[in-house]
């Protein structure tokens, strides 16, 4: 970030520090999402830092169904939301009507779920999906997760 | 769908667009003077350091970049949405006509880099010389910040930030708050769940968005079981800053971006932390 | 160099002085504008220590090699005039028998040349890349959006060396002497024009691709 280039700790997104907890056992993925999903790469996250095969582990392991967008990886479109973009609530039709090539590539998967790692995808997504009346779900990463990792029967109250 | 009234461009007549009011550019524009405009735009862009210098004297205006752009692609391919007219419709005019010019273009200075650039990058890994059209961009917002014409929504945002260091007005007692309530709500579930709240030497110290404490309140409650779930050493800063968002950054107000970074690091030291998390 | 001395007539001096002239002012003006860069970009503290060797190497080749990037297979048409013209344009002079015949006349040095048909060849492709670069200023939208005088003004630059050049060699529409002090003329324009216009993405081609090859490389990313 910023002009800093050594630092006592590591910087990472949640979904990178997601891959490194699936990587390394401390979470187990015991169900699959069964529906056709399709996956959002983030400029940020993606274009800027290079996590493009990271997400793919991720979707690959929770999700039975993944279709790629095209183009997709660090050649993918923006959400627009990005930028700043994403609090211009009173713009919304603006900025999906100018992103109908992400609509198209939505359409195109054939997916019932967008996947995003990110806020401000999710913020532009949504926008996308109703504004071109695409009928396909939005759903975080981390709710991915939560729905098909193990949560040991230990841990619960009552148990 | 209805038909908006639509505004053609005094100054270029492919600049077709919608008529979206805004009080941040609409209103915001009626104190400029052409002398204010012309300091500021000189301020900004009189130092012509390396990185403005390349992108200038090199661009060939040789339009490779425009299918670059989703904005591009989704219009239709209307000319004025391309990378490199957002830099001929702002930065060239303004250096051309030597920052003589009038509020009215600001404004719409202001649409074109606020609403129709996303900072994404994707046009310098189409244009054949990796020009960064972003950093224009990015100068171009730094004029319009300094003059204030802004974005409503936006320039909001970043009084939040220079106010609270979020971007959702949340005082720090709240955030403390909403993190206990939180752990009260989930540990209901599982046994000996915990947010800890500035924990020294802790593992991870997770960083969620501004806007999850406020309306997005599951992540947190998901974050929570991941957390519980992997027995992850994790922590949340108490003090200030906790967002990681940062509009500052995207509209170039330096200062309060600085304050945000120096903040997140300061916690990350001050807690002895080994990763930071960030949500954004 | 003399024979100008000799006999100061307008070949001669096309011939001599001003050949010498415009390849001082393009070397030293090149390097001049490349030092300065440099310079700012070291003032610029930001610049220098984000400069990867390796990345911008390789982000280089995908860019200079025909077809090698994303963009460039997308856009193939353009990519294959804008190699044929770039090709032409930076080697056929340099290997070109009337050139060397005339550098040995000076120093009596040559090197290796094509064939007086090839180069014909070559000429003919350059010029008609040139004319296709002016249609797709004035036609395709993008572009025109953005095209200025100086930008038909580079490209005519480019074009009239070749143009006088092709005409010179099949001794077309004026007389031969006459055609090439023309085209040396005009080849000494677009020499001193090189570093003082945007004809001067010569050389900041390979410093503005070394930069952002470098950005993505730190940013774990390729710009291909
Ligand atoms: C700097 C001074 C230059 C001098 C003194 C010079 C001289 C000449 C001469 C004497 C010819 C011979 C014409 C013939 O075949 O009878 C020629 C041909 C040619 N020159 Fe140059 N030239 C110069 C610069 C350039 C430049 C900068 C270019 C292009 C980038 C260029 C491109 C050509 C071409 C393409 C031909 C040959 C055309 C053909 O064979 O069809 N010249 N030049
Ligand atoms: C060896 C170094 C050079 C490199 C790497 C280079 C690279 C490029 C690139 C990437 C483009 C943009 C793509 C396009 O529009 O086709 C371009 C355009 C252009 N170049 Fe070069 N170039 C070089 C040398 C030259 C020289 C020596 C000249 C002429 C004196 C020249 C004249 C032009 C012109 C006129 C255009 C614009 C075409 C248009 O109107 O779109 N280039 N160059
Ligand atoms: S950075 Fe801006 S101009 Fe460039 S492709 Fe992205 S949205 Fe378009
Ligand atoms: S591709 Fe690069 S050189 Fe060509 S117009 Fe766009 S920014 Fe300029």
């Amino acid at each position: 970030m910023l002009g800093y280039k050594e630092l006592p700790f590591e910087i990472m997104q949640t979904g990178e520090f997601y891959y490194d907890l699936m990587k390394s056992g401390r979470i187990k993925i015991v169900r699959k999402i069964k529906d056709p999903v399709t996956l959002q790469d983030p400029c940020n996250i993606i274009r800027r830092a290079g996590a493009s095969e990271k997400f793919r582990y991720f979707v690959n392991a929770t999700c039975e169904n993944f279709t790629e967008m095209t183009p997709n990886k660090e050649h993918n479109f923006c959400c627009n939301a990005g930028g700043g973009l994403a609090g211009l609530s009173n713009w919304a039709a603006h900025k999906a009507r100018g992103n109908r090539v992400k609509a198209q590539q939505i359409k195109e998967t054939g997916a019932k779920v967008v996947i995003t790692p990110c806020h401000n995808c999710s913020t532009g997504i949504k926008d996308v999906i109703k504004y071109w009346d695409l009928g396909v779900k939005n759903v975080f990463f981390d709710e991915i997760l939560v729905q098909t990792m193990d949560i040991p029967e230990t841990l619960k109250v009552g148990k | 769908m209805a038909v908006k009234e639509k505004i053609v461009s005094r100054d270029f007549k492919e600049y077709v667009r919608e008529v979206n009011p805004d009080v941040g550019l609409d209103e915001s524009i009626k104190g400029l003077t052409p002398e204010k405009i012309e300091k500021t735009i000189k301020a900004v862009l009189g130092a012509r350091t390396a990185r403005i210098r390349a992108v200038l004297e090199t661009c060939i205006h040789c339009g490779l970049c425009s299918k670059a752009c989703q904005w591009y692609l989704s219009n239709d391919g209307d000319p004025s949405y391309a990378p490199v007219a957002k830099m001929r419709m702002t930065i060239w005019e303004m250096l051309k006509r030597d920052g003589k010019v009038d509020a009215e273009f600001i404004k719409q200075c202001a649409r074109i880099v606020f609403t129709e650039c996303n900072i994404c990058h994707r046009c310098s890994m189409y244009c054949p010389y990796g020009l960064d059209v972003t950093f224009i961009i990015g100068l171009v917002r730094r004029v319009c910040f300094v003059l204030g014409v802004v974005p409503q929504r936006q320039m909001d945002q970043d009084h939040a930030h220079a106010t609270t260091l979020n971007q959702v007005w949340l005082g720090q007692n709240d955030w403390l708050d909403t993190m206990q309530w939180q752990e009260e709500e989930v540990g209901a579930e599982y046994k000996d769940l915990r947010i800890p709240i500035d924990k020294e030497g802790a593992e991870v110290m997770w960083l969620p968005l501004g806007a999850e404490p406020k309306t997005g309140i599951y992540h947190i409650e998901r974050t929570a079981k991941i957390m519980h779930a992997a027995g992850i050493d994790w922590t949340v800063p108490g003090k200030d800053v906790w967002d990681s968002s940062n509009m500052p950054m995207f509209l170039r107000d330096f200062a309060t971006m600085q304050r945000i970074v120096r903040g997140l690091f300061d916690n990350a030291i001050r807690l002895r932390i080994k990763k930071m998390v960030l949500t954004e | 160099m003399f024979d100008f001395i000799r006999d100061p007539s307008l070949y001669n001096l096309v011939r001599g002085p001003l050949v010498w002239i415009a390849f001082f002012v393009f070397i030293g003006g090149s390097i001049f504008k490349i030092r300065a860069m440099y310079i700012m970009a070291r003032n610029e503290k930001a610049v220098l220590p984000f400069i990867n060797g390796k990345a911008a190497l390789r982000s280089l080749l995908h860019w200079v090699i025909p077809f090698a990037s994303r963009n460039w297979r997308l856009r193939w048409p353009i990519t294959t005039l804008t190699f044929v013209f770039h090709i032409g344009l930076v080697f056929l002079p340099l290997f070109l028998l009337s050139h060397n015949i005339l550098i040995h006349e000076s120093w009596g040095i040559t090197w290796w040349t094509v064939s007086e048909g090839f180069a014909d060849a070559v000429t003919l492709l350059v010029i008609f890349s040139c004319v296709a670069f002016f249609l797709r200023r004035v036609f395709a939208s993008e572009v025109k959006f953005v095209s200025s005088s100086s930008d038909f003004l580079i490209l005519a630059i480019s074009f009239f060396p070749f143009l006088t050049g092709f005409l010179a060699f099949h001794e077309l529409l004026l007389p031969y002497k006459w055609m090439v002090i023309l085209h040396m003329i005009f080849g000494e324009i677009m020499l001193m024009a090189i570093p003082f216009t945007r004809l001067g993405h010569m050389f900041y081609f390979f410093m503005t691709r070394t930069w952002m090859g470098s950005q993505f490389a730190l940013w774990n990313s390729k710009d291909w």
